[in-house]
């Protein structure tokens, strides 16, 4: 119930207020209706001159020039494609070389060597000689040469036997390689 | 017209007199302005939005391949022709694509020369010349058939040479250090002496050639020192030409 006279007075100010608000409504909707139409059409301009195309006839152009140079990359690619082969076959495969060569260079001159087999990371070989104080010593500089070097990971005396018919030692030596 | 017409339209009219001027009209516009609004956020703005991003990424990564295609170009072109032929020729010689003949018997007789032992009998299974092709049944690609006697081994196709000679244990031991440190690749299998007589057992490491795809966007990186290094040595290898 109102408290003044005029029983209109108060319907008047709602209506005021409510025109107030529609107004600040509209002013608002405007604005963002602005903002979203300004939006989208700034992205749409961003966006159709984007320097991409340009670019990407750039990018064309300098795919041609280097055309020229695709053998040499070619070669470039297919030797360091060889290199890590090369490096994985020299890690890998088994050598012989240098182990033979640590073993077969002390045989002294009155020692011979009889038979060789070399297989699956073993050195097999057999020597003969008259003297056993010389075959001794070869095996002590043998296993003395292996604890420098580490080049083999076991080292078998398979026998060692006397020959009449030579009236020689024979020694039978089993090697496994690392 | 008919009557029944005329009243609908004259009722349509009062609703929308009605409606005109009633409270709500003036909320009316602003709600669709909003309306309008989300539809183009949601139809217009986001959509664009994204392709904006896309776009610039996209321009990102073109600029960043046209950047590494210019740096190949001017390495290609600083680069000299001599020095990557070189090395292709050191790489190719080491582990050849095809089972070249000449290069593995030069690479016998010279560390046979070098250890200074007499070469009696070659057994060479290099197999066939030509290597077949097969279509694989399924997926119809054409594969590579493996040759007989040089059968694939890992990455790898190995020629298997059976040599025999005559040497001493120490001649032979030389003649193994050197074919060791030739080129082609070769691992000694077997060795078998016995009465001054050798038979060798070897396997020649061959590598056919892969298609290499050239990626010009992809800076292509020189060679490093380990790998400059490893062509140092095998240069000074026998069987270089």
């Amino acid at each position: 119930m109102t408290q003044g006279i005029n029983l209109l007075h108060s319907q008047k100010i709602s209506s005021a207020s409510l025109q107030k608000k529609i107004v600040i409504l509209r002013v608002i909707a405007l604005v963002i209706l602005f903002a979203v139409s300004f939006f989208s059409i700034t992205l749409f301009i961003l966006i159709a001159l984007s320097p991409l195309n340009a670019l990407q006839e750039q990018e064309g152009a300098e795919k041609k020039k280097l055309t020229v140079h695709y053998p040499k990359m070619v070669k470039i690619l297919t030797t360091r494609e060889r290199i890590g082969y090369i490096n994985k076959i020299l890690a890998e495969r088994q050598t012989y070389g240098e182990e033979l060569q640590g073993l077969l260079n002390t045989v002294s001159g009155d020692m011979q060597l009889d038979s060789l087999i070399i297989e699956e990371k073993k050195i097999s070989y057999s020597l003969t000689s008259t003297s056993l104080q010389t075959l001794e010593s070869y095996l002590q500089e043998v296993v003395a040469s292996n604890e420098e070097k580490k080049q083999f990971e076991k080292i078998i005396l398979s026998t060692i036997s006397f020959e009449d018919q030579r009236a020689a030692y024979v020694v039978s030596l089993e090697f496994i390689t690392i | 017209m008919n009557n029944e017409l005329k009243f609908q339209l004259r009722k349509a009219k009062i609703s929308l007199f009605s409606f005109r001027y009633s409270p709500y009209f003036g909320v009316f516009m602003p709600i669709v302005s909003f309306v309008v609004c989300l539809l183009l956020i949601f139809f217009f703005i986001i959509p664009q939005l994204q392709s904006w991003f896309s776009v610039q990424s996209e321009i990102d990564a073109t600029t960043l391949r046209i950047q590494n295609i210019k740096a190949n170009a001017l390495q290609m072109e600083q680069s000299n022709t001599q020095t990557i032929e070189k090395t292709f020729g050191i790489s190719t010689q080491a582990l050849p694509a095809t089972d070249n003949f000449t290069n593995i018997l030069a690479a016998i007789a010279n560390a046979a020369q070098e250890s200074q032992i007499a070469l009696e009998d070659f057994n060479f299974s290099l197999g066939e010349v030509v290597q077949k092709e097969e279509v694989a049944e399924g997926t119809g690609e054409v594969v590579d058939q493996p040759i007989p006697n040089a059968a694939p081994v890992g990455d790898y196709k190995l020629v298997n040479i059976q040599l025999e000679s005559k040497g001493t244990g120490n001649r032979i031991q030389n003649f193994i250090h050197a074919i060791e440190k030739e080129l082609p690749l070769i691992e000694v299998k077997t060795v078998k002496v016995a009465d001054n007589r050798t038979i060798i057992d070897l396997n020649v490491y061959t590598r056919a050639l892969p298609l290499i795809t050239v990626n010009d966007t992809e800076i292509l990186s020189p060679l490093s020192e380990e790998e400059k290094k490893l062509l140092t040595e095998l240069e000074t290898w026998p069987g270089v030409n």
